[in-house]
């Protein structure tokens, strides 16, 4: 289960690679065979390489925080017992998050924090992001076996940065799709059981 | 009395270049390319001299012939067409059921004899030039699109324009068997269909404003809005709409979706200005399509020379 875990953890990232691999010149022989083997499946460059990346990167870190928090509700509902995976989701969904923030901070943001300061007071969804990300970092931080019985009490704010990420999500569209609404609606879901079995 | 006024981009009747010479200058410069980066060419691309559509009758106009294209295969696509599909690769896939054949345009409202034109009339009968334009999404990308169409004013004059012609509204054909999305009236939805867009008679007029008929030299691809664009190079992407099939003239400010669909993030006029920044997004730089590196975005974005004059004393940041 580990293993499928961090393979699952690490293909978001191969693909990007491979589809960013695509914009560096190569030896002609070896574009060839790239192009030849590769293309089928990996397809082209991607056109908004950037835009790309940082969506790949938000999806996945999306992607495995429902997977953490999925993990409570299927112990109760499902008798499927996963909570000693959950950490390591926990810390994936930590870490894509990491590279979503910092990929925006050195791409989007030139890694200049006074711009990074201005688009979080002008643009709210960035502030969400951000602040769901601190409560990410929080829990990343507190999370090893010796120091987090004394902040078991603080990862509930877990539900807290579920919210925040809906909004960021939601508000970064310019028209909430049918992806949206699903990934919304999973995370609106996992929050309304919480709130249901207090 | 008719007063000529020489446009700085007129072409001179000697200074056109051949279609034929043209044609083969592009296949020589695109075998140069291709022998020069062609590391970075898959060997698939090499073939594709020959982009599908039909071929056209156009002029190539070099006053607006510096600009480095965007390759045919990021403008075909990478399309905003929410009519087939709110991704950007969707349309690419999604635009098959779209019939441009046949296709009428209806010009309608305060002109003096209004109509209704068969697109092979509008082919026939009005000068198709090539122009490569910079196109600026609001969303932050931009590409560089080689245009074949005629200028808009045309069009308007040949209907005639009155005292109260004063402002232009453009309409997507609406029929659900052609655009899917139109049908989607889901609370997870899309915007409101018809899609309309809405210029300024002067902006109408302005000799940079095109109705697009292709690229690349041929007949438009369908996920780019075939067989009739708008094209207005100074303003933000969604201004220039799609596959349009009627033209209203009207005396008072015309309506518009995004403007209606978010009026605090998309005003009327949405020119491309880099001082304006935009809720959702800076718009400071830009992306270009392919590229891992932003650019700065140029003031009406590159057009100033041609177009600033338009809007002189009203406040852009009011009015954007």
């Amino acid at each position: 289960m580990k293993k499928i875990i961090w393979l699952l953890a690490f293909l978001p990232l191969l693909y990007i690679a491979f589809k960013l691999a695509w914009g560096f010149e190569y030896p002609r022989y070896v574009s060839a065979f790239i192009y030849e083997h590769g293309g089928a499946f990996l397809g082209s460059f991607p056109n908004d390489p950037l835009k790309f990346t940082a969506d790949l990167l938000g999806i996945t870190a999306i992607q495995f925080l429902i997977a953490s928090l999925s993990v409570t509700p299927l112990r109760s509902y499902l008798k499927i017992n996963l909570v000693k995976y959950r950490r390591l989701l926990g810390l994936w969904a930590f870490a894509y998050a990491l590279m979503h923030s910092l990929f925006f901070f050195i791409a989007d943001n030139e890694g200049s924090l006074f711009m990074m300061y201005t688009d979080m007071m002008k643009r709210p969804f960035v502030l969400f992001g951000a602040s769901a990300f601190v409560i990410l970092l929080m829990m990343a931080v507190t999370s090893h076996k010796k120091v987090f019985p004394r902040f078991v009490k603080w990862h509930k704010l877990v539900y807290l940065a579920a919210v925040l990420i809906a909004l960021h999500y939601m508000m970064s569209q310019k028209v909430i799709g049918m992806n949206v609404a699903i990934y919304v609606g999973i995370l609106a879901g996992l929050l309304a059981l919480r709130l249901l079995k207090r | 009395m008719t007063i000529f006024t020489k446009k700085t981009w007129h072409i001179n009747e000697n200074e056109i270049t051949d279609e034929k010479i043209y044609n083969e200058r592009r296949s020589l410069m695109k075998i140069a390319a291709i022998a020069g980066a062609g590391a970075m060419m898959p060997p698939a691309l090499n073939a594709k001299e020959n982009y599908p559509g039909k071929s056209l009758n156009f002029q190539h106009n070099k006053a607006f012939g510096n600009l480095h294209a965007s390759a045919y295969e990021k403008i075909t696509t990478y399309n905003n067409f929410y009519e087939f599909s709110l991704s950007k690769d969707g349309p690419a896939k999604l635009a098959h059921t779209l019939r441009p054949e046949p296709w009428t345009i209806e010009v309608t409202g305060e002109v003096e004899k209004p109509m209704t034109i068969d697109m092979d009339k509008i082919i026939s009968r009005f000068p198709l030039e090539e122009r490569i334009y910079r196109f600026r999404c609001v969303e932050g990308w931009s590409m560089v699109v080689p245009w074949v169409g005629f200028e808009l004013a045309y069009l308007l004059k040949k209907a005639g324009l009155t005292s109260k012609s004063k402002f232009v509204q453009f309409q997507t054909k609406f029929d659900p068997t052609m655009f899917p999305e139109q049908k989607n009236k889901g609370f997870f939805g899309n915007i409101p269909f018809p899609y309309l867009e809405g210029l300024r008679i002067d902006e109408a007029m302005h000799p940079l404003t095109l109705l697009s008929v292709g690229l690349y030299g041929k007949s438009l691809p369908k996920q780019n809005g075939a067989p009739i664009r708008l094209v207005v190079p100074w303003k933000y992407g969604f201004k220039s709409i799609k596959s349009i099939t009627k033209i209203h003239v009207s005396d008072t400010m015309t309506r518009s979706t995004w403007n209606e669909v978010n009026p605090r993030e998309y005003g009327f006029y949405s020119n491309v200005n880099p001082e304006v920044s935009h809720p959702r997004w800076s718009q400071v730089k830009e992306r270009p399509l392919g590229a891992f590196f932003k650019q700065k975005t140029l003031m009406f974005n590159g057009y100033s020379d041609q177009v600033a004059s338009l809007y002189t004393g009203m406040d852009l940041k009011k009015n954007f």
